[in-house]
């Protein structure tokens, strides 16, 4: 099935229907990778990716629960849930594809029983479905278990984060392998890579890194 | 009208005594004095050669009152070396940047104060807690003069006369700021930068920060914020060569030496082995320098300001000329920090609204 790809202003839109905005999510992302960079080389290697999907989880959470957001970790899957009990998200990492229009990501890890389950309803809400805009009088009454779950796809690498909220439809041998929709949001550049451009002043005020915010006042 | 407060800061400012002043402006000292303290007003024409004197318009001498920075709101590093005249003449400096800041101010949103007080802290823990407050890990600072103007600070340069100093900070109206010598090496400038930080977390209530302690303190903090205990430790530099010293400091942007105490301090170097690799450090010369340094930060919110006051068509004469002060003056408190904005405009043909000031800018040096 042919997947549903939106970017910039369509990706805003669709963030915006669904209840987040790219400020959250990178609010989320940016708060995770800082908790992530306590990690140093004495850590056992696994921590920092650990804390990284760990906070995300969380942090998605906090700003989520407010705004009548629910959550659960069935099987250990992180999920904060619509407060319409329609879908969930579960923030994960992503392989480096994530982000990326033109190619196909998955997770960067393989996922087990509980995302299999996951994918697997979201397959048959697919094919029952048949489209996936959230239409409020689609007269649909909502089951426990009917519950479509999207993945927040995280990745981060030397030039920033890459992230989106996509929604998968088949997964195989724990990979997921396609997806019904992807909402690519833009990339967040990192913080601390740029020293170079940062002690290059007078450019063309598109200063990097640490960002001063200097405005006019009104009037 | 002549405002007694704005003489004595102008005449500090120029590190002047009275007698010196009443030297160059043919004046008695004893008109000087009571004028200082307001018991009476000169002439029209003798305020005008006071102005002259003292580099500021004769608007600046009659503009309202301004109250000074107290002596104690400051810790000077070298105090006992440094005479009544050399730390009246840094102060009343930092007063006229004080003025910048307002015109600024005024103008523009900037960020907001956000330093924890943490008095009464161990500079280690508190350098942890900043760094945990604002998000930092365990990293390097790419640039710690951005980080503080983010979070709050507002950076000033020394003036030149000021120079034997290396920084001062305080706060002013809750305010935090932090002038700071623009002629030191980059990585010197980083840790001095770290250094004032450490005095406005450590020493920003209650306490008079000016005792040696205190200048102690505030380099253990600089110290700690600059190279995390935990980061240094994943570094693999228990008794570090000199050569792995000098490959290592590049991770934290530091001078050679800083790295060598820290190292010292955290139990990974010797007492031999910290002697030797700063014996060894010296003869290669990084105890006066930094051989092949890293470049000085520079203001990212004093580049920002002048970049729009020049996209607005105003010029850095007219803020000079709206604080009444000259454009060097206002270039001196910004030296160092603002590598293009303000000289770049001196370049440029003046703008048609130049006619409309009604103070003639000082001709260029």
């Amino acid at each position: 099935m042919a997947t549903r790809v939106l970017v910039e202003a369509e990706a805003v839109d669709r963030l915006t229907e669904l209840g987040l905005s790219v400020e959250i999510v990178e609010r989320v992302v940016r708060r995770a990778d800082a908790e992530a960079s306590i990690c140093t080389a004495l850590d056992p290697p696994i921590m920092e990716g650990l804390t990284r999907w760990g906070r995300t989880n969380r942090y998605l959470r906090e700003e989520l629960v407010p705004a009548d957001w629910r959550y659960d970790n069935p099987s250990n899957l992180p999920r904060t849930i619509h407060p319409s009990g329609d879908f969930a998200i579960v923030a994960t990492t992503g392989d480096e594809r994530t982000g990326l229009v033109e190619l196909v990501p998955t997770t960067k890890y393989p996922k087990g029983y509980a995302t299999v389950q996951a994918v697997g309803i979201n397959e048959q809400l697919t094919l029952d479905l048949g489209d996936f805009d959230l239409d409020p009088d689609d007269g649909r009454t909502v089951d426990a278990g009917d519950l479509r779950t999207w993945f927040l796809l995280f990745h981060v690498d030397d030039d920033g984060f890459r992230v989106e909220l996509s929604l998968p439809d088949s997964i195989a041998d724990g990979w997921i392998t396609s997806w019904a929709e992807r909402i690519i949001l833009p990339d967040f550049p990192r913080d601390d890579d740029r020293l170079a451009a940062l002690l290059t002043p007078g450019g063309d005020g598109q200063d990097e890194g640490i960002e001063v915010e200097v405005n006019r006042r009104q009037g | 009208m002549l405002t007694p407060s704005r003489l004595a800061i102008a005449r500090k400012r120029r590190g002047l005594t009275l007698t010196r002043l009443a030297g160059l402006t043919g004046l008695s000292t004893h008109s000087l004095s009571v004028y200082e303290n307001g018991h009476q007003t000169p002439s029209e024409e003798k305020l005008l050669q006071l102005a002259d004197a003292l580099n500021v318009s004769p608007a600046f001498l009659g503009a309202p009152d301004l109250d000074e920075i107290p002596e104690d709101a400051v810790s000077f590093r070298a105090l006992s070396k440094m005479t009544a005249r050399q730390r009246d003449r840094a102060l009343s400096a930092g007063r006229v940047a004080l003025l910048i800041n307002d015109w600024i101010d005024a103008r523009f949103e900037l960020p907001a104060a956000d330093i924890p007080s943490l008095t009464g802290y161990d500079p280690e823990s508190a350098a942890e807690v900043v760094r945990a407050r604002w998000g930092l890990g365990e990293r390097p600072i790419a640039n710690v003069l951005h980080l503080l103007e983010a979070h709050g600070v507002r950076i000033y340069s020394l003036t030149a006369e000021n120079n034997e100093l290396d920084a001062y900070s305080l706060y002013w109206h809750a305010q935090p700021f932090i002038f700071l010598s623009t002629t030191k090496t980059g990585e010197r400038g980083r840790f001095d930068a770290a250094h004032e930080l450490g005095h406005l977390v450590l020493h920003g209530e209650h306490q008079v920060p000016n005792r040696p302690a205190a200048e102690v303190e505030a380099n253990r903090f600089a110290a700690a914020f600059l190279m995390p205990r935990a980061s240094i430790l994943a570094q693999g530099l228990r008794d570090a060569t000199t050569q792995k010293i000098l490959k290592a400091k590049r991770t934290w942007n530091v001078a050679a030496m800083a790295l060598t105490h820290r190292l010292h301090e955290l139990g990974l170097l010797t007492e031999w082995g910290y002697r030797t690799a700063c014996v060894q450090l010296s003869r290669l010369g990084y105890r006066r320098s930094e051989p092949k340094g890293i470049s000085r930060e520079s203001s990212q919110l004093l580049a920002k300001v002048f970049r729009s006051v020049r996209d607005h068509g105003e010029t850095p004469a007219a803020i000079a000329a709206a604080i009444g002060i000259t454009t060097d003056e206002l270039q001196a408190h910004v030296f160092g920090l603002t590598l293009t904005a303000v000289t770049g405009d001196r370049h440029t043909a003046p703008g048609p609204e130049r006619g409309d000031l009604h103070v003639v800018p000082p001709a260029d040096r």
